[in-house]
């Protein structure tokens, strides 16, 4: 009979799991053993264990499929925690195995053991401590089944090293069902509610809609387009449905919150009927939420019947899945005009003017992004990491046909390039590029050398300002400059740290030569490092 | 509001701070708490008392629900 170890590389092969991130120990060394023989996965090593969370989430997000990462016991778990957390608060369905010492020997604190269920507990969608190699079949299809229906999110599962070395009893056999008590996910959308939520679209004169991340975890991109193509009703974005409706469309008003489009705002706040889809309005997207309750009514449509009321008051609440809530509504007799709330629209659009002013010297953030995301192919996947340059990247990237991903719910920072790494291993046809700020590539940029080794063309922005440039801004703002701990100008030399990894570098300072710069980059078919150089003073809002 | 839950869970290690957990993070304080084996072996009931505005006791309610192998009976509310 097989062991734990074995059975755990079969159920993974009988998931589909091709590729695997991870980084091996001790604790999690049979599960390698048994890696070792498999002809259906390839393990990809990263550089630090939180690089194997992010690259999963990203090939998750691509895939629209679990994404497998697996680390040691103790320190290997805990640097899985960011990315755990990350994952969790995004709605990432990923599955993280961790190694754990031996059964008889927890909570005993010997070498490497940290209580990383109990640790985790908070950010997984649920946890698996296995005591009997015979439960592993039955858990690891409960954790696929666990992180990719409902709200999606992660799912830990903790194996101690001997059970990976236990025998199983029976002959393998990987499940065909399973039967969770007390979870059955709600997808399709309750009659009743259903005909409140029409009832209130039809009464509506200046409906508008605003998408969320859900709605691209969904798959229902296409379903929430149609539906506000056929009656003609507007929307807006959070930062993590940015994507989900195309640039080009001209229903649509960009991203909302306090990073986002002011007239974004403005169209919120003049509308008489917001439909939230796939969204938890947490307070950079609704930093008023007193103001909606009052002034707007509210239908909130979500897979998760806990994020309905939890930023926002009373409301229509419709749960079920938002591809099924579209393509149903698309189907009914709404007709609403809203042609003169699309004309007020547009003159809200007309009457915002931009007083930022962004120094001529170097390279405007903003023409960077367009630009950037404009010259891409039609369905090229853009990663934004987190501050200064993902809101730059979220307020101008130019949606085709392609992706664009950041981590909006955590803000993890380092997580552009293992995840921009995770997508192009996913979908290596695609053209992809990570976008980050120095500060961001230098916590991660040890996974350069897992980029280069795997041979991984993936497209590395840097937008330089020297400076950690969001919280120097909030400094600028709200501590009237007493700039602290802000400023990283100097090291590294980003061009030697390139040649270090035999990458080629691209660099551009002036305006003029952010064109050919960028098409030299944009052709440049091997994992490459561009540095865009742009003003510390230029801020987001 | 004073909401009482009563859940069932399963009866294994872990599970009794993955529910009180969930009062925990949203600073809501257990007033009482009780756990008991039903005539399943697998299966425990908890009894929780806890007091907080109506959102949060609603909040509480749905997260309950959400957790994975736990079924909750409808709160015997009160004020």
């Amino acid at each position: 009979m097989i062991t734990g170890a074995e059975a755990m590389v079969k159920c993974l092969e009988a998931e589909g799991i091709t590729k695997i991130f991870g980084y091996p120990g001790v604790a999690i060394a049979p599960f390698y053993d048994g890696l070792y023989s498999s002809k259906k996965i390839e393990h990809i090593l990263v550089r630090r264990e939180d690089a194997a969370g992010h690259a999963a989430s990203g090939y998750a997000r691509i895939s629209r499929k679990p994404a497998v990462c697996c680390t040691t016991s103790g320190p290997g778990a805990t640097n899985l925690l960011t990315a755990l957390a990350t994952a969790y608060s995004d709605s990432i369905p990923m599955i993280a195995i961790t190694g754990q010492v031996a059964s008889d020997l927890l909570g005993r604190d010997v070498f490497q053991e940290a209580d990383i269920t109990g640790a985790a507990e908070s950010f997984v969608k649920y946890s698996y401590l296995v005591k009997d190699a015979n439960d592993i079949p039955r858990i690891f299809k409960e954790a696929f089944f666990i992180a990719s229906t409902g709200r999606k999110g992660p799912v830990l599962i903790d194996v101690p090293v001997d059970i990976q070395q236990q025998k199983l009893k029976n002959k393998f056999e990987y499940p065909a069902q399973v039967d969770i008590r007390g979870y059955k996910p709600k997808t399709k959308p309750n009659g009743q509610q259903m005909k409140k939520v029409i009832t209130a679209i039809k009464r509506s004169r200046r409906p508008l809609v605003c998408v969320g991340g859900g709605v691209i975890l969904g798959n229902a991109e296409k379903a929430v387009r149609t539906f506000c193509k056929t009656f003609s009703i507007p929307v807006v974005s959070t930062m993590m449905g940015v994507g989900a409706i195309q640039s080009s469309d001209p229903l649509y008003f960009g991203m909302l919150g306090n990073n986002g489009k002011p007239y974004a705002n403005l169209a919120v706040e003049r509308s008489d009927l917001l439909i939230i889809v796939g969204a938890r309005l947490a307070d950079r997207a609704i930093p008023r939420p007193k103001y909606i309750e009052q002034a707007v009514s509210v239908i909130h449509i979500d897979i998760d019947s806990a994020e309905i009321g939890k930023n926002l008051g009373p409301m229509i609440p419709l749960v079920g899945d938002a591809k099924n809530v579209f393509t149903e509504l698309a189907k009914q007799d709404i007709a609403v005009d809203t042609s003169d709330w699309l004309n007020a629209l547009a003159e809200i659009r007309k009457s915002i003017v931009d007083h930022r002013v962004f120094s001529d010297e170097l390279i405007d953030p903003n023409e960077l992004v367009s630009r950037l995301s404009g010259r891409m192919e039609d369905d090229a996947i853009y990663v934004a990491d987190v501050g200064q340059n993902q809101l730059w990247s979220a307020d101008n990237y130019v949606m085709k046909n392609g992706r664009f991903m950041t981590t909006g719910g955590m803000g993890t920072m380092g997580y552009s390039i293992p995840a921009a790494m995770g997508a192009k291993m996913a979908a290596p046809n695609k053209q992809v590029v990570a976008v980050m700020g120095d500060g961001a590539f230098q916590m991660s940029m040890q996974e350069l050398a897992t980029i280069k080794k795997n041979n991984v063309p993936l497209k590395i922005l840097i937008v330089r300002n020297r400076v950690l440039g969001l919280v120097r801004e909030y400094q600028l703002t709200k501590f009237r400059k007493r700039y602290i701990g802000v400023d990283i100008d100097g090291y590294p030399n980003f061009d030697g740290i390139a040649k270090a990894y035999d990458m080629p570098y691209f660099e551009v300072t002036e305006m003029k030569k952010l064109d050919s710069v960028l098409a030299e980059f944009i052709a440049c078919d091997e994992a490459c490092i561009m540095v865009a150089e742009v003003h510390g003073e230029d801020v987001t809002k | 509001m004073r909401g009482i839950f009563s859940v069932l869970v399963e009866n294994k290690a872990g599970v009794l701070s993955q529910i009180s957990g969930l009062f925990a993070r949203r600073g809501f304080n257990i007033d009482s708490l009780a756990v008991g084996e039903t005539e399943n072996p697998e299966i425990s009931n908890m009894t929780i008392v806890s007091t907080g505005d109506e959102r949060t006791v609603d909040q509480v309610e749905k997260n309950l629900n959400k957790k994975t192998r736990c079924n909750k009976s409808p709160p015997a509310g009160g004020k």
